[in-house]
């Protein structure tokens, strides 16, 4: 994973977007959004993911939003994220701002 | 705080399952219909598949996923238990413990060879039993959720019923290895259902602990099945979780399937900024259902929480290491408190030596709790050897019996451990050379079921664990002889029973006739004295011609803090083990004198060597007049002690010595005083076994 702002290099990537590497994940992203550039996350389609990245990008979400910060994807998700928030139920019509985040995508009421 | 590996956790909980499995299976072979056993084994699989898959043991997932498919048709009534099946899922149970231990290992054509052998076990019980319904099916062995998903479709839609389901899992539900993703492909094999995640509870970042389960899950779910295969999807977590199933009511097509719609969410705030909806359902259906539903479906849930809750009561899993540093603590107090000891005895405060006194007693229960903690029934242990017998039986075409006693003998974990391979030498020894074969034993008079027992029990500081069988036994002419030709000892050596009998713990020594795949190579037993012996262990053995074999292993209590008794020795002090401690005697300087030479003392009728511990000491200092006498035991030898003087009894932390000292066999450890000063521990058993020397060195000259 790499997370790009305008003052700062990508960071090293964890090996995985799972629970063995949510320690490192949470920590790299807590100190992205320290600073006041925007944050765009990226992250290789075929890395294997779990429930536990998609809950800290929820969680990273929040935040942003609290300290009134930019926190985006740089791009839409590959098919393994998508698997795991359409199997967790993050992809409903219900949530369509998830959508637009995760999928870069509008959904019309 | 030490961090845990979750790796470390699934391993741990993988080899429990597998444990499990593996007596299920075995008690399942004998009674083949025991439906609790089939479940037990089924949920041991199913737990291991997902725990496994969670954890990136794809492989592991994959394999047993093939064994938990044909239990689960067992579990429904679609296939029969088989002695096959047992037997192939067996053999599989092996592989899932090296995919575990090694999932990148190179296995060769062993997976598809144990998957052929089960699935020929499936077609053979399907084609005893049910000869049409095997046919019938396109796939013996059907892919995870063949049957639930084709259900939606043949389903009668009058039959069809719609429910809402709320739940929560346990915090470190991720971190245990369990896949909430799975419980909800669980829900979907179940029929149409639509699933919405609440994120409601995720905190913030500088909040959040990242391994921790915020979300929570709402399912509208429309299926003919009935309630309880809904509460089965979380069987297996159910203990700690939040559940709550509602039944809506029968499905009307032109009702529409959810509750909420993409317009409804839109309008709903809350959903925009990732909150749950509470879903619109119609008021007189919702509370006409809802009590009859919530007292039946509270019994049944109630039912298995209670009995999951007793389940989780019984045991907490807590890493070794923790309790070692618990260990080490409690280790601490007590040298603190013996300081304390030592400043009130020498006070006149009598404030001080109350407190003194109630630390004391305290430190001393808190001891004994702390002991208990790492000890563990030594049946544990035994319990995987029937497994080891059951496959015996195959290779060698003896029958078998394997007795057990003594389970409840309590040992260190650790130590348990490390007999495990100890005891599968001997036991195969037992089973392979000592046992004859049924017309041997026909021959002999005996019946042919042959008998290996197991068993253990504690004397005083040590827990003896014996196998014995009621085989031919060891020739002890033929062990010398064997002993001679290879030059072990010379020709014609004077050696008492026990000491030729030792002999077949050497290296390479063998006396059977034919190597077999299971022993007779000679390479075992010197495995197991050099196991024994790092547990500072010994072996004992006695055999009788055509009876059988006995070897017992004498292993001490290894733990941290000990009751001692403190002596002084010169200017040393010293620590003897309390549990090995019989009798303290005077030996005045006259007994003294006239015992020169012999070292014997005469206790109740019989000799018992003693030794001058100021001798072995080069204290150089002359023995205090009236001298001690501190009468020793392991079992059924003893040894007299001679020190000057008896402090008194002391609670010991045993410290281990360093490296340099590894060849010093007359003291197990150090401890530290209440003084700060050190004083060594004795090695009871190796004095005692010096004593043993000098008394037949006696005997051999008298």
């Amino acid at each position: 994973m790499e997370h790009s702002t305008t003052s700062h290099d990508p960071a090293p990537s964890p090996s995985s977007l799972t629970i063995r590497d949510i320690q490192a994940l949470h920590g790299l992203i807590s100190k992205a959004l320290t600073g006041n550039d925007p944050v765009r996350v990226a992250f290789k389609n075929d890395v294997a993911v779990d429930l536990s990245f998609v809950q800290l990008i929820e969680s990273a979400r929040l935040t942003a939003k609290r300290n009134g910060k930019t926190f985006t994807l740089l791009r839409p998700v590959g098919d393994n994220v998508r698997g795991v928030l359409e199997r967790g139920g993050f992809l409903t019509a219900a949530n369509r701002d998830a959508a637009r985040f995760w999928l870069h995508e509008e959904v019309n009421p | 705080m030490s961090t845990i590996d979750p790796l470390d956790i699934f391993r741990a909980e993988a080899a429990e399952l597998l444990e499990q499995i593996e007596q299920g299976l075995l008690d399942l072979e004998h009674r083949l219909d025991d439906r609790a056993l089939i479940d037990s084994v089924f949920r041991g699989l199913h737990t291991l598949k997902g725990s496994g898959a969670m954890f990136g043991f794809d492989a592991l997932a994959a394999f047993t996923h093939h064994c938990e498919t044909a239990f689960d048709r067992v579990r429904k009534g679609l296939a029969p238990a088989t002695t096959d099946l047992v037997m192939a899922v067996l053999a599989a149970r092996d592989h899932m413990r090296a995919l575990v231990e090694d999932p990148a290992g190179d296995y060769g054509a062993t997976g598809a060879a144990l998957l052929k052998q089960l699935q020929d076990a499936v077609d053979g019980g399907s084609g005893r039993t049910e000869p049409t319904a095997a046919i019938d099916q396109p796939e013996t062995i059907p892919a995870a959720g063949a049957v639930a998903s084709t259900a939606g479709d043949a389903a009668d839609k009058s039959q069809m019923r719609r429910w809402r389901i709320r739940f929560s899992l346990p915090p470190d539900t991720l971190f245990n290895g369990t896949n909430p993703l799975a419980l909800l492909d669980e829900m979907r094999d179940l029929g149409d259902a639509e699933i919405q995640v609440d994120t409601s509870n995720v905190p913030p970042l500088d909040a959040i602990k990242p391994t921790d389960l915020y979300l929570s899950w709402v399912v509208m779910l429309t299926t003919d099945r009935p309630r309880a295969d809904i509460e089965d999807v979380f069987i297996f977590v159910m203990d700690e979780m939040s559940l709550n199933i509602e039944e809506l009511g029968p499905f009307d097509p032109a009702e529409p399937i959810l509750a909420w719609t993409p317009a409804e969410a839109v309008a709903t705030p809350a959903v925009a900024a990732g909150r749950m909806a509470e879903p619109a359902l119609p008021p007189a259906t919702h509370a006409a259902e809802k009590p009859v539903h919530a007292a039946t479906g509270t019994s049944q849930r109630s039912e298995v929480a209670d009995s999951m809750a007793r389940r989780k009561a019984e045991s907490v899993r807590v890493p070794a290491e923790r309790l070692d540093e618990l260990m080490d603590r409690v280790g601490e107090l007590v040298i603190a408190q013996s300081r304390l000891t030592q400043i009130a005895a020498s006070s006149l405060d009598a404030q001080l030596r109350t407190v003194s006194e109630e630390m004391e007693r305290l430190c001393s229960e808190l001891r004994t709790t702390m002991m208990v903690l790492r000890m563990v029934p030594v049946g544990t242990l035994f319990e995987r050897f029937r497994r080891l017998v059951h496959d015996l039986q195959r290779d060698t075409g003896k029958t078998i019996e394997l007795v057990t006693a003594g389970e409840t003998t309590e040992m260190d974990k650790t130590v348990i451990e490390r007999l495990a391979d100890p005891l599968v030498h001997l036991v195969r020894n037992a089973a392979d050379h000592g046992l004859e074969s049924p017309e041997g034993r026909h021959a002999a008079g005996k019946s042919e079921i042959g008998r290996v027992t197991l068993s253990a029990r504690q004397v005083g500081g040590e827990v003896i664990v014996t196998i014995a069988d009621d085989g031919r036994g060891i020739d002890r002419d033929k062990i010398r002889a064997k002993a001679e030709s290879s030059g072990l000892i010379p020709v014609g050596a004077v050696m008492s029973d026990q000491e030729v009998l030792q002999l077949i713990l050497q290296p390479g020594f063998s006396t059977a006739a034919t190597v077999t795949n299971l022993s007779g190579r000679g390479v075992g037993m010197d495995v197991v004295k050099k196991t024994i012996d790092s547990l500072r262990g010994t072996i004992d053995i006695s055999t009788r011609l055509g009876e059988g074999t006995t070897i017992a292993l004498r292993i001490p209590l290894t733990l941290a803090i000990i009751d001692g008794l403190l002596v002084r020795v010169g200017k040393g002090r010293y620590v003897i083990p309390l549990p090995a401690v019989e009798e303290c005697l005077e030996l005045s300087l006259e007994e003294d004198l006239r015992s020169r030479g012999r070292s014997f003392l005469s206790l109740r009728g019989s000799l018992v060597p003693f030794i001058r511990l100021r001798e072995i000491f080069s204290t150089g200092s002359k023995p205090d007049p009236y001298q001690k006498i501190v009468v020793v035991s392991t079992g059924e030898d003893r040894v007299g002690l001679v020190v000057d003087q008896i402090i008194g009894d002391h609670q010991t932390v045993i410290k281990s010595m360093s490296k340099l000292h590894d060849d010093v066999s007359t003291f197990s450890g150090a401890t530290i005083l209440g003084d700060g000063g050190v004083a060594l521990i004795l090695d009871v058993a190796n004095l005692v076994a010096a004593g043993r020397e000098q008394e037949a060195q006696l005997r051999a000259t008298a």
